[in-house]
């Protein structure tokens, strides 16, 4: 066993501030962490095309067949897969390696994710036209 | 234009032999008219149908939830479809996540379907509209 630990800032200032102003007249300032038991397997954290194959298909980055709980983290690196440099706006949608009517993300460049899968759903990622390169990690809760 | 910035911090020292230390961070754009929406809810089980914590009208939104009950484990399931089979997403007592949800699909929480009963003011939302 090991300990993962999260933290998730959230910030945003008031709609009265000069510079980046926020949504409302109350300013947003929250931050959570916790403390998560993980085993293996895990994937650390990796760079990865949004049309890889390791096994299990393109883009499948868990294969359904895995029934643990797993933590994920993915974010798009605003690049393209061809050649790793040219920045991309391609939207990646995240959803479900076993049920098609099931969660869908979408990730634009630079944006990330983090949250626990359920176990037997899988993860799957498209891009909307030419593969981008993708921060990918998952560990396995214990 | 409204700025949102989330940034996430991953770290550990034991789960490889390469310890981890990442932090990202991003700075997301809103609409001056677009939805801010903040509460805590108490999720039912799936018996009544769990509750609905975000609808497709909205399109893509900047979603953050957080299992603030002591013990009860709440499921996100996606849709009108709230058989405990069906969720994607397990929170356990204080865990949280944060992802840009499609909007293709309606969100709902609930608790599952083993009897556990109603999450009491159990899940924290915050969802921001892209």
């Amino acid at each position: 066993m090991a300990t993962l630990t999260p933290t998730l800032t959230l910030t945003a200032n008031s709609n009265t501030a000069s510079s980046s102003p926020g949504l409302q007249s109350d300013a947003i300032n929250l931050s959570v962490t916790d403390s998560l038991t993980t085993t293996a397997p895990s994937m650390g954290i990796s760079t990865v095309a949004s049309d890889d194959n390791f096994g299990d298909g393109a883009g499948v980055l868990i294969p359904e067949e895995d029934t643990t709980i797993n933590y994920v983290y993915i974010r798009h690196l605003g690049v393209l897969a061809s050649d790793g440099t040219t920045a991309t706006t391609n939207l990646v949608e995240v959803d479900s390696d076993a049920n098609s009517d099931g969660f869908r993300l979408s990730l634009g460049a630079g944006e990330f994710a983090f949250f626990p899968l359920l176990g037997s759903e899988g993860l799957r990622v498209t891009a909307a036209s030419a593969a981008v390169m993708l921060e990918f990690a998952y560990w396995s809760k214990g | 234009m409204a700025t949102l910035t989330p940034t996430l911090t991953l770290t550990s020292t034991d789960v490889s032999t390469d310890a981890i230390n990442l932090s990202v961070t991003d700075t997301l754009t809103l609409g001056a008219n677009d939805v801010r929406k903040s509460f805590v809810i108490s999720p039912d089980d799936v018996a009544p149908g769990g509750t609905q914590i975000f609808d497709t009208n909205l399109g893509k939104s900047y979603i953050y939830v957080k299992n603030i009950h002591a013990s009860l484990i709440i499921y996100l399931t996606a849709a009108a479809d709230t058989a405990e089979s069906a969720a994607w997403m397990e929170l356990a007592a204080g865990e949280f996540a944060f992802f840009p949800w499609a909007g293709v699909a309606d969100l709902f929480a609930n608790t599952g379907d083993n009897g556990a009963g109603v999450a009491t003011a159990g899940l924290e939302v915050m969802i921001f509209e892209a």
